[in-house]
């Protein structure tokens, strides 16, 4: 792949990427397009590691997921409470209103399981390739799919029972 | 009774829509262009890759050749030393019938 290849290939990925990104940081755009920028990079810098063995947007997926989880790390470093940042929902932002309703949702899940829901109902991911983005085993993704399942059922339930 | 369909719609109602695609990506595309190109992406170094592993097949080809050669040479030689001290009764044929 030549260096404009993998532009074109940004061109392709960088809203799938972006929109997971966004959905793990619960509408925050503006963290999630630091760490999509942060995962091009890096994708780009260390592009000599990638051996074919998955597809390229696996490949990437599995950095971006890498970049949340050491920005994560940061927060807890950074001594921030991740439930009072994850349960702040962007109210006042004209676009973040339409999401509130699916991140309430999430909430309850944990960031691995969140990522599960998000790769597979949005991004349309098999079990098999989220298992490769996430670096867990393809049980452990349905037995997280099953848990989110069953948190998003009750979730609705009770939207509609109001 | 909700079922897996309505999670479905339901998360595909509210999936997230990203916005600002052209600055996003003029901003990074800027960043990669003032990088160096990584070796993986240099096409002077994938022909090189090319023809060192072309190389490399080529040497090894060739030592398992000089390898099977070397054996079987081998082998007709133990052959006919071993004919040769054999005593001539034992042959199935006369080796020394035109002496």
């Amino acid at each position: 792949m030549t260096r404009e290849q993998f532009i074109a290939e940004i061109y392709t990925l960088q809203e799938p990427l972006r929109r997971f990104l966004l959905g793990m940081c619960h509408g925050d755009a503006f963290t999630a397009d630091d760490i999509a920028q942060e995962t091009f990079l890096k994708a780009y810098l260390h592009y000599d590691s990638f051996q074919g063995r998955s597809s390229f947007s696996t490949w990437l997926f599995r950095i971006g997921y890498g970049c949340f989880c050491d920005h994560i790390g940061k927060r807890i470093i950074a001594t921030e409470s991740i439930t009072e940042r994850e349960n702040r929902i962007p109210a006042d932002d004209d676009n973040g209103k339409d999401y509130n309703e699916l991140y309430a949702a999430i909430n309850g899940l944990t960031s691995s399981e969140k990522a599960t829901v998000l790769l597979f109902y949005i991004e349309e991911y098999s079990t098999k390739e989220i298992a490769d983005i996430l670096g867990m085993a393809s049980v452990t993704v349905r037995s997280h799919l099953h848990r989110a399942r069953k948190h998003l059922k009750k979730i609705l339930e009770q939207n509609g029972e109001r | 009774m909700v079922k897996d369909k309505d999670i479905k719609q339901f998360i595909r109602q509210h999936k997230p829509e990203v916005g600002n695609n052209e600055s996003f990506l003029k901003d990074v595309v800027s960043q990669i262009n003032a990088m160096p190109i990584p070796a993986a992406m240099n096409p002077a170094r994938q022909r090189e890759d090319c023809i060192r592993l072309v190389l490399e097949i080529s040497r090894r080809d060739l030592r398992t050749v000089r390898l099977a050669v070397g054996v079987i040479v081998a082998v007709v030689i133990i052959s006919a030393i071993t004919v040769s001290l054999l005593p001539p009764d034992i042959l199935p044929i006369d080796l020394f019938m035109f002496k």
